[in-house]
């Protein structure tokens, strides 16, 4: 459709009211005479339409035939627009230098831009690109993507696993991926000797030693601190070594989370919000609006820059927006219930629950939850020998 | 006699392929744009009622507002809106 009108406007065409006489044999003598005409509308039984120019002589004589007057009421297309335009060389050679300088600009590139880099330093992509003569204002690269990509990297030195070069139009995209730096494996030395002791009250249910020696067993009863597995052995000779002790270790225990928050929150809530466009035309701020004065508020700015086929051209329209806020009082209890309930689930994720209960209580504009639950946990923590002799010598 | 049936087998097929090149053949798009082909030529033509020939029959098409985009070779274009589309015995 679109090749049809932009073929017609090439050719030129003519718009044409025909009145009086035989419409219907009229449009019969054009379909006859096999005379291009479209768009025919009837207007109290005028008949417009529009047809080609070199029709134009032809439908004349159909009208005549079928006794009506054809009046030309516009002409269009590019013919006739060269004609008016004559006189205006001007024109004719402003659009022969735009396309010019069209043709002549094409051949250099307008921005190098950085695509899927991964963690590549894009600072340094592109000053090794604008080495290989990648750079806004350069002439466009006779090399192709391949060999451009096999430069880049070699101007890299190594720090490129894979690059790619697309000279899309005059643009040219970089990607990039960094080499994989060689993974170094944890040190396999042991740690430093240590024992594992107790971090909590409970009833051991599993004592599985990795490295060291069992100096408890399950189904006893252990306090905090003491010891579950040594890191320390007797030779033969009764010459103590020292090692790391490791093992797994879970006990059952009754565990209790307390928190305690004021009853009644200070929050702020947002009581209006005011954007304020503002113009910016080179170096030159044009604000559109003003804001109201007073109260509290927290501001943000969004910029749209116009961007024509990856250039920032300089102009663009920043969005200026503040937030004005007023304090208010809420009930603390929800939310303290929720916070309290995700923190007990992050200490319980390892954790198996067997019971528990949550209860809260308000005193004095302070309310406290408490949490009492039945659980197995993991328990041991590390304690260093040194610490155990030093105690001893003490 | 089997010859005989076959001649008018032939016969038959050919009054039935006429009469399918000669039918005419209407196209809708909505309310908004009529396409018939297989038209004979313009018979009446205005903003709310266009008549076209189409062989024995004629064809009515109303509306308003409508326009004829096309005209050519047993090809009709109408656009507009349309209302009604008829089919009448010449």
């Amino acid at each position: 459709m679109l090749d049809f009108f932009l073929w017609r406007l090439l050719r030129g065409y003519a718009e044409f009211r025909a009145s009086g006489g035989f419409a219907a044999r009229f449009l019969n003598l054009c379909d006859a005479m096999r005379l291009h005409v479209w768009d025919l509308q009837f207007e109290g039984g005028d008949v417009c339409g529009r047809v080609s120019c070199r029709d134009y002589r032809r439908l004349r004589l159909a009208a005549g035939k079928a006794g009506m007057r054809l009046r030309c009421t516009g002409k269009r297309g590019l013919p006739f627009f060269l004609r008016r335009s004559r006189a205006r060389w001007g024109l004719a050679v402003g659009a022969a230098v735009c396309a010019g300088l069209a043709v002549f600009l094409s051949g250099f590139l307008w921005s190098v831009e950085t695509g899927d880099v991964g963690a590549v330093n894009e600072q340094a992509l592109r000053a090794a690109a604008a080495q290989i003569g990648l750079y806004p204002g350069a002439k466009k690269p006779s090399m192709n993507g391949e060999d451009l990509a096999v430069a880049l990297r070699r101007q890299m030195d190594g720090a490129l696993s894979w690059a790619a070069v697309n000279v899309r139009g005059c643009r040219a995209v970089l990607e990039a991926r960094e080499a994989a730096a060689l993974q170094t494996l944890p040190d396999p030395a042991f740690g430093a000797p240590c024992d594992l002791v107790a971090d909590f009250d409970g009833l051991l249910l599993q004592l599985e030693v990795h490295s060291g020696e069992k100096k408890n067993a399950v189904g006893n009863g252990v306090k905090t601190g003491d010891l579950l597995i040594s890191g320390t052995r007797l030779d033969r000779e009764g010459k103590p070594h020292y090692y790391e002790a490791r093992g797994v270790v879970t006990a059952l225990h009754e565990d209790a989370r307390t928190m305690e928050t004021p009853s009644a929150l200070q929050l702020e809530r947002v009581v209006a919000v005011r954007r304020v466009p503002v113009l910016h035309l080179w170096h030159l701020s044009l604000p559109l609006g003003v804001f109201p004065r007073g109260g509290t508020c927290t501001a943000c700015t969004r910029t749209e820059s116009a961007v024509l086929h990856g250039v920032t051209l300089p102009f663009s329209l920043e969005w200026r927006t503040r937030c004005y806020w007023a304090a208010c009082e809420a009930e603390a209890a929800p939310l303290a219930f929720d916070s309290f309930v995700l923190a007990l689930n992050e200490r319980y994720r390892a954790t198996r629950v067997l019971s528990g209960e949550v209860s809260a209580a308000t005193a004095d504009g302070v309310l406290t939850l408490t949490q009492r639950s039945r659980v197995i946990d993991f328990m041991g923590v590390k304690r260093p020998v040194a610490a155990r002799k030093g105690a001893a010598s003490d | 006699m089997k010859h005989l049936w076959n001649r008018r087998l032939r016969v038959l097929q050919r009054v039935d392929e006429a009469a399918a090149i000669a039918a005419p053949r209407v196209e809708l798009s909505a309310d908004k744009q009529a396409v018939v082909e297989g038209c004979g030529g313009v018979l009446c033509c205005g903003e709310t009622l266009v008549r076209l020939s189409c062989g024995p029959l004629v064809l009515e098409l109303a509306g308003s507002a409508l326009c004829l985009n096309h005209l050519s070779d047993s090809r009709v274009c109408v656009s507009g809106s349309l209302t009604a589309l008829r089919f009448v015995s010449a």
